[in-house]
């Protein structure tokens, strides 16, 4: 037990290190990713086949191939002609465009649940699409949009954990290197698991919040 | 079609320019610090290409290497004592780490050591992150067809046994349950044992870790572990009453390489005459004996 102890107190700082690198990679991707989503989603509902195709091929591309591909594609591919891109802002880049592929479908399909009735009368009082869609149609999706997006986001958090192979040092390589060190195993991934699991949970517990405001309203 | 391809494109730029626009108030804890921004120069030749070269193009990447004061070098700091991390859990160190700063200071540069996980190694070299991987990378037909090596070492295979066990040779492998990590030598070697010599262990297991491999044995699931003689070594010695090194596989010990990218012959030769140096004036040795200790044997 002593010596669980004293290996805590070893591993502690560095692990910190890796959770501060996973929450960044994790937040500003999960900032984009939305905002991808948004636009694919709409581009994809929109039926015009100028926005559909290539909203559909985005989608399908990066739902359809692996992960760790399109990481390593954007961090060793894209040099060879000519578009040399940090490995940090890589990372964020790729789990950007992996996320917002899965959000757009998301989207998607909480905006698809909405009686198409509410468009019809929006469209029937005068709203242009655009504004009725801002201030009739997304308002109500936002409860259908929360565990979907809540399981992405969870989804996104522990995939950062690939982002080694492009040479980030978060959370997951760090908590392995400290085991191959020490092949003090358990005693080091049940840290590991409980920092992912603050991060994880804590998404959870907001989004209970957030649920339950949006329920009040109405 | 290739309208998609263009939105594509678009989408591409344009997350590359949001990120290139907020990573520029903040220079973040980069791995690069010699880079200019992605967008800037679009038309650049890749990995040849350094944005603080100024007028002059360097001819070769060692010319490069020598402008810019550093011999970028790829690891996977998870193989004690070959490359793993310190205490603090992130500064590198080891038999490879010692090596590549007595290399870099031949060649008058200083090292600097990207961590990356084995799974992305080679393609960050071809990629252009680093000049050269010197992380324990055994040479096989197959590597070179990619990458250029250097030899420096060689590493036999050790057995490592629990105790009441005593796995001396190959021929005592016979009943035993014998675990090795995926994919290495070790592993093909006891295959090939197996299928010409007919030596038959009870069972062999393969996991993704060496220290998996130990943990068979600390639980006693298993009798030995056969892996590369320093790492066996190093987690003997870290555990000695779990297990101990009671063995050598009998067999030339297998050729460890510096890999470089192909066609790079002066970085190669000048890598080659600094290793011969360093050979020569009893650095690699000492470097054997300060990290390999007892199982250095090789």
């Amino acid at each position: 037990m002593d010596r669980f102890v004293e290996h805590t107190i070893n591993i502690l700082p560095v692990l910190l290190e890796g959770l501060g690198v996973t929450l960044k990679l994790t937040v500003i991707s999960a900032f984009f990713g939305t905002l991808l989503g948004l636009l694919a989603a709409l581009a994809r509902i929109s039926r015009k086949p100028f926005l559909t195709g290539p909203a559909s091929v985005y989608v399908n591309l990066f739902r359809g191939t692996p992960l760790l591909l399109q990481l390593l594609f954007i961090y060793n591919a894209l040099p060879q002609v000519g578009i040399k891109i940090p490995a940090f802002e890589s990372a964020v880049l790729g789990y950007s465009l992996n996320s917002g592929a899965y959000i757009a479908e998301i989207i998607r399909a909480a905006i698809q649940s909405i009686d198409r009735g509410q468009m019809e009368a929006a469209r029937s009082l005068g709203m242009s699409y655009g504004l009725a869609m801002r201030r009739v149609i997304l308002p109500q999706t936002y409860r259908r949009l929360l565990p979907p997006m809540v399981n992405e986001m969870s989804a996104l958090t522990k995939d950062t954990s690939l982002a080694s192979v492009i040479s980030i040092l978060e959370l997951m390589k760090y908590s392995s290197q400290f085991v191959s060190r020490t092949n003090l195993a358990w005693q080091t991934y049940v840290w590991t698991a409980a920092f992912y699991l603050v991060v994880t949970m804590s998404l959870s517990a907001l989004a209970s919040r957030l649920e339950k405001k949006l329920e009040a309203r109405g | 079609m290739r309208k998609s391809s263009a939105f594509l494109l678009v989408i591409l730029l344009l997350t590359a320019t949001l990120l290139a626009a907020c990573g520029g108030k903040q220079p973040s804890g980069g791995d690069q610090p010699s880079n200019g921004t992605a967008t800037q120069q679009p038309s650049g030749s890749g990995s040849q290409e350094q944005s603080g070269g100024g007028a002059q193009e360097p001819a070769n990447s060692l010319e490069r290497i020598k402008a810019e004061g550093v011999l970028r070098v790829g690891i996977d700091a998870s193989y004690p004592p070959m490359e793993f991390v310190d205490e603090d859990g992130k500064t590198p160190i080891g038999f490879d780490i010692d090596m590549a700063n007595a290399i870099a200071e031949k060649l008058g540069v200083k090292a600097e050591f990207t961590i990356i996980d084995w799974a992305g190694i080679q393609a960050g070299l071809l990629g252009g992150h680093y000049d050269a991987i010197m992380s324990s990378m055994t040479i096989t037909e197959e590597r070179q067809k990619e990458m250029d090596f250097v030899q420096y070492l060689t590493m036999g295979i050790a057995y490592a046994s629990r105790p009441g066990v005593e796995v001396k040779s190959d021929a005592d492998l016979a009943g035993k349950v014998v675990v090795v990590q995926e994919e290495t030598t070790a592993q093909y070697y006891i295959e090939d044992l197996m299928a010409e010599k007919g030596i038959q262990p009870k069972e062999l297991r393969s996991f993704p870790y060496a220290t998996d491999a130990f943990r068979e044995l600390a639980n006693e699931r298993a009798d030995v572990v056969a892996i590369d003689a320093p790492v066996a070594g190093y987690y003997a010695k870290l555990d000695p009453d779990l297990y101990r090194v009671t063995g050598m596989a009998e067999m030339e010990p297998d050729p460890i390489g510096i890999a470089l990218r192909k066609g790079e012959t002066e970085l190669r030769d000048a890598i080659q005459k600094a290793v011969d140096e360093l050979r020569a004036e009893g650095v690699l040795q000492e470097l054997q004996v300060k990290w390999f200790g007892d199982a250095a044997g090789q």
